[in-house]
């Protein structure tokens, strides 16, 4: 047996973790190597002293008394984001012209989906400018919804938190608004009689929904090779898709509005959000 | 319901018993692989709200509870680790001299191992320089006593590249200490 292989060997000899047969062969070839037995010695000192440095810097640090506190509101704060939605692209050519209506009142989105709503806030901004001609349609549908008794019924007496406007079409606007106690409520205003004319709740997940949406996200082979690498699944939340388009095999226009999944997975410093169509039982899109 | 079952069921008193139970662990292992306390701090923070909002996806069944903590503290410090330069601890920081924690017998044996002050700094010096790849072993290995399975499972790597890394870092601290030795016997 060669030194350099018995030298590699060395450490995990130390730390007991080798296999009866190469402990066998280790001991054997110590036994006839001075060279390799000093060296055994080193290690052996290097070993017990680096144990002893790493346990004295470890002994300097205290956890802070106050970190609990800290959690605890943070806690709370995702405990009432839990149902935060987003607007996901439909596979519907043509989805996407309802979307760039989007307004953000007060956006609570997580980080990674800032960028890719960055144009939606660029354009929500624009609109938040007041006009000489008025409030624009958005800024009065936002300004209504929040106002409305009707959704605040809605939303079981909570206060609003966020509002979007996700479509505006013959003056009645769209307008999805979150609680601050993280209810969903979709509403929809009349823009000519400046009135609610219905609020409904949604949308919300059910245990069983978010069951099917791991089940999907875990069966689909980009997000299983991602969790092979030591990827967890962070959060399941609901997505509220409402979109129109052509029918590509029958030329009419088509409109959904359906609630999905979307499921945060985290590896490493990189973040990517699955979105599930639950009806149709597949991740739609995978992005980092 | 035992504690696993009432935290991962959203009981928030059953998660801070939780935290109270691991919160030295995930401290000082983010404090040796971040080297200071603020950042630390920080990582204890991530790590338990990354276990609260990833606590449906825990599956006791396919794994310690402990191995899931050193798996997101790890990958938390990293993190931090990518994002920054790395930072090596000042020795004096808080004022106090880490030299008087050693006599004050903070070791499990502290008269088997004799080491001057000198010997020590170089060695957390060393230690702290240790890039990304081998300083969560060697950390998981002489801090947490974890066996090379249990460091495999929380770091996602092979057991083989375990003995490697151990090896490797072993080396590097080695060289370190020989040349204290000669500049010892200058």
């Amino acid at each position: 047996m060669k030194c350099e292989y018995v030298n590699e060997l060395l450490t995990a000899y130390l730390d007991d973790e080798l296999t009866p047969d190469e402990r066998d062969q280790i001991k054997a070839h110590l036994s006839v190597c001075q060279h390799c037995r000093e060296e055994l010695k080193v290690l052996t000192a290097v070993r017990s002293k680096s144990r002893q440095a790493v346990r004295t810097m470890a002994a300097r640090a205290t956890a802070p008394t106050e970190s609990w506190e800290s959690i605890k509101q943070q806690l709370v704060g995702e405990q009432t984001k839990v149902t935060i939605f987003s607007l996901a692209k439909s596979k519907i050519k043509g989805g996407l012209d309802m979307l760039r209506r989007l307004f953000l009142w007060r956006p609570v989105w997580k980080p990674a989906l800032v960028s890719a709503l960055a144009l939606a806030l660029i354009i929500g901004f624009a609109l938040f400018v007041p006009s000489p001609f008025g409030p624009s349609p958005e800024v009065l549908a936002a300004d209504i919804a929040q106002n409305s008794p009707e959704v605040r019924a809605a939303l079981g007496g909570d206060e609003v938190e966020t509002l979007k406007v996700v479509n505006i079409k013959h003056d009645i606007a769209t307008v999805i608004v979150e609680g601050k106690m993280g209810g969903i409520v979709t509403a929809f205003i009349n823009l000519h009689t400046k009135a609610v004319t219905k609020a409904v709740g949604g949308p919300q997940l059910t245990d069983e929904e978010k069951e099917n949406a791991l089940s999907i996200v875990k069966a689909d082979p980009r997000v299983r090779e991602l969790l092979d690498k030591g990827a967890i699944i962070d959060m399941i939340l609901p997505m509220y898709v409402h979109a129109s388009g052509i029918n590509q095999e029958t030329g009419e226009i088509e409109e959904i509005s359906e609630t999905w999944a979307q499921v945060w997975i985290n590896l490493g410093d990189k973040q990517w959000g699955a979105q599930v169509d639950l009806i149709r039982g597949k991740v739609v899109t995978l992005t980092e | 319901m035992n504690l696993t079952e009432k935290w991962q069921s959203g009981d928030v008193n059953a998660f801070e018993s939780l935290f109270r139970m691991y919160k030295e662990m995930v401290f000082r292992i983010a404090y040796l692989m971040v080297s200071n306390e603020e950042d630390a701090k920080d990582v204890l923070q991530e790590v338990f709200i990354t276990v609260w909002k990833a606590r449906s996806t825990f599956d006791p069944a396919k794994g310690k509870l402990t191995t899931w903590l050193h798996r997101i503290t790890v990958n938390h410090c990293l993190m931090r680790h990518r994002k920054r330069q790395p930072v090596t601890a000042s020795l004096e920081e808080t004022g106090e001299s880490v030299f008087d924690l050693l006599e004050a017998g903070v070791s499990e044996s502290p008269e088997e191992i004799v080491m001057s002050r000198w010997e020590y700094e170089r060695l957390v010096a060393a230690i702290n320089s240790l890039d990304g790849k081998y300083r969560p072993v060697f950390i998981l290995r002489h801090f947490d006593d974890l066996s090379y399975e249990e460091i495999a499972c929380a770091m996602n790597i092979p057991l083989g590249t375990v003995k490697s890394r151990l090896s490797h870092a072993m080396k590097t601290l080695r060289e370190v200490l020989v040349e204290v030795e000669n500049e010892e016997c200058r």
